[in-house]
């Protein structure tokens, strides 16, 4: 009976296949299944799919400016060492033994030139080559190293301080693979050429909420921040949440890449500065270094909000690093580490322009860490909203019912957003909000990385 | 020097027990009233690393508080949108290993302590265990009050199982 029972029951590539079928035919109607939330199938998928196959963030090449200099990330759920060898260049590592799979590095950063597993002692130099074992000669005399050295990411590229890898021995260069995305990260973190950098690690935190969830919201969800984050209005550090979503533009990038804008001058008066920046940090600036076009959307719709695909977003506004004092704008970059269905870990960089002197520096983390961290002002409500789609997900009720999340904001005959046909930038200009343009073309990407890499 | 007699224990150690209970009652307001006017609360961020000293990467924090931020906090869990503490945790924290030094005089303490919170939040079945150690600067009146005037908090975890810091510690 229970062999019987067993069989009857339809395996995982059928079940993955059913939940991206169903997905397919609610994602053109702007619906989101419920079903690909907190499903272990599509998790285990995912990891396949998406991280071992997309370009990954791993973290900035200043997190580890020396030669020797290493530290643990992850791609997907894997541990990975990123390390800098002693020809400067930068290697992701996977972070276990090939002899038994003890892991060899237990700590978030340190320096070593090479890695020695605590078990029975093999010995890898931080590119990864199999170096040596105790008792060499007598134990491995035969042992070819070119096999033996740690697993190594095909692709490792590095745009504007940030370090990215790719598993997919086929992966496209990172240019190609971010596209227009790279040309509004230029407008981000390009302003000056000392570029910038994150004042220390990231805080960590762990979220029970799905990490699309994560991803899709910093992609462009103005919509929930008058709601979501009413608090920091009423209490008066943040204002204009009122008519935020009238001044917005969604940027949609293919790719899954997306980014939100906002006309500052329109919410709060018109300033001269990017991004509100203050004078002091403002004179810095060398808006020629990018391109007229970029020029244009920094000073009139610049992005506050975005989300490289998969999991890497980032944040820029401005709030005070103490009540009463003046503003400061604060650039936060965050990472929704998938860690299992339906829960992930919310990793968090504040960033600082490295012509920044020390105060204006300690005003931006203040202010960054006061909005946006484990202990954030805005960010603890996020915390506790993204429960509920991983809930909802395992509710019996909901998936008998096959319920979809609804996702049609702006679509045709739903409200007032528009393609700017006029737009000459990357991928597509959508105004004014509230629109969802986004999330689903996020959802879309997402389906598509699911169903062509799984055939 | 501020020696450590038998009354200036037992005045710090009433001084934790009744923040304690302050806390776990929600009493925020009257817990703002132990603080100094230019108290420093702070959590430093913490990293696993080798040798301790290199567990708190050198201007990193999740929290760093005077009391502007302190109150403003206040204020927002006083709104209908408070979310994260929507309706507030039911916490209970026990405060032991209660160690004192003296510091730069003037009635003024480090106070050594560890801190099990115990937090359950809305309806859930989960409850999440927050475990730190603190330092305090306690600094006693000559009327025998005392008064928190910078409190730092060690976590003991680098990756925080709770979703947020929306409590004190």
């Amino acid at each position: 009976m229970v062999m019987h029972a067993a069989q009857s029951r339809p395996g995982i590539s059928e079940r993955l296949d059913d939940i991206l079928a169903r997905t397919r035919g609610e994602l053109d109607r702007g619906l989101v299944p419920v079903n690909i939330f907190a499903n272990a199938d599509i998790f285990d998928a995912e990891m396949e799919r998406i991280f071992a196959k997309s370009w990954v963030f791993l973290g900035f090449e200043s997190e580890i400016p020396d030669k020797g200099d290493f530290m643990q990330r992850r791609i997907g759920r894997d541990s990975v060492i990123v390390t800098r060898d002693a020809k400067n260049e930068i290697h992701v590592l996977a972070n276990f033994c090939r002899h038994r799979g003890t892991k060899l590095c237990q700590t978030d950063v340190g320096n070593q030139s090479h890695f020695r597993c605590p078990y029975h002692g093999w010995v890898f130099k931080n590119n990864g080559d199999w170096i040596g074992a105790p008792d060499k000669s007598k134990a491995y005399k035969g042992l070819d190293p070119k096999d033996w050295g740690l697993l190594k990411a095909p692709h490792v590229e590095s745009f504007l301080g940030m370090i990215f890898a790719s598993l997919d021995p086929d992966a496209p260069t990172l240019m190609d693979y971010l596209g227009g995305a790279a040309w509004f990260m230029r407008g981000l973190m390009d302003l000056h050429p000392g570029g910038m950098s994150p004042m220390g690690p990231p805080d960590r935190y762990k979220v029970r909420g799905d990490w699309k969830t994560g991803s899709e919201n910093f992609g462009g969800d103005g919509y929930h921040v008058g709601v979501a984050h009413g608090s920091v209005q009423t209490i008066q550090l943040a204002q204009g949440f009122d008519v935020l979503n009238n001044y917005s533009t969604h940027y949609v990038i293919p790719g899954g890449h997306s980014f939100l804008g906002h006309d500052f001058d329109s919410m709060f008066g018109p300033d001269g500065h990017v991004w509100y920046y203050p004078p002091d940090i403002q004179q810095h600036f060398d808006l020629d270094r990018i391109d007229p076009l970029l020029q244009d959307v920094v000073k009139k719709n610049p992005p506050i909000v975005g989300t490289i695909f998969p999991n890497l977003s980032f944040l820029r506004f401005f709030g005070p690093p103490s009540p009463g004092k003046p503003p400061a704008v604060y650039t936060s970059w965050r990472q929704w580490q998938p860690s299992g269905p339906g829960e992930m870990e919310l990793w968090s960089w504040q960033l600082k322009w490295n012509f920044m002197d020390e105060q204006q520096a300690a005003d931006s983390y203040a202010a960054g860490q006061f909005g946006f961290s484990s202990a954030g002002i805005f960010e603890q409500d996020d915390t506790v909203v993204w429960e509920g789609a991983p809930e909802a997900a395992r509710s019996v009720w909901a998936r008998k019912e096959n319920i979809s999340f609804n996702m049609q904001m702006g679509m045709d005959g739903m409200g007032q957003q528009t393609l700017d046909e006029s737009w000459e930038g990357p991928g597509e200009a959508w105004r004014p909000g509230p629109g969802e343009p986004s999330q689903r073309a996020f959802y879309q990407h997402w389906l598509s990385q699911m169903v062509e890499t799984g055939k | 020097m501020s020696a450590i007699t038998p009354d200036v224990e037992f005045a710090i150690r009433q001084f934790l027990g009744h923040e304690a209970m302050l806390l776990d009652n929600g009493r925020l307001e009257d817990w703002v009233g132990l603080l100094a006017e230019e108290i420093l609360y702070e959590i430093p961020l913490r990293i696993s690393a080798r040798k301790r000293e290199d567990e708190f990467p050198k201007g990193a924090f999740r929290m760093h508080e005077d009391m502007a931020m302190i109150r403003k906090r206040l204020e927002r869990m006083g709104t209908s949108e408070n979310w994260a503490e929507d309706p507030a945790s039911r916490t209970v924290r026990t405060v032991g290993s209660i160690f004192v030094e003296e510091d730069k005089g003037n009635g003024l303490y480090r106070v050594h302590s560890a801190l099990s919170l115990y937090r359950q939040r809305a309806i859930d079945r989960a409850y999440e265990w927050i475990p730190a150690r603190r330092i305090d600067r306690i600094r006693i009146d000559a009327e025998g009050k005392c008064r928190l005037v910078r409190r730092t908090i060690i976590l003991a975890e680098t990756i925080l199982q709770t979703p947020n810091l929306a409590v004190f510690l």
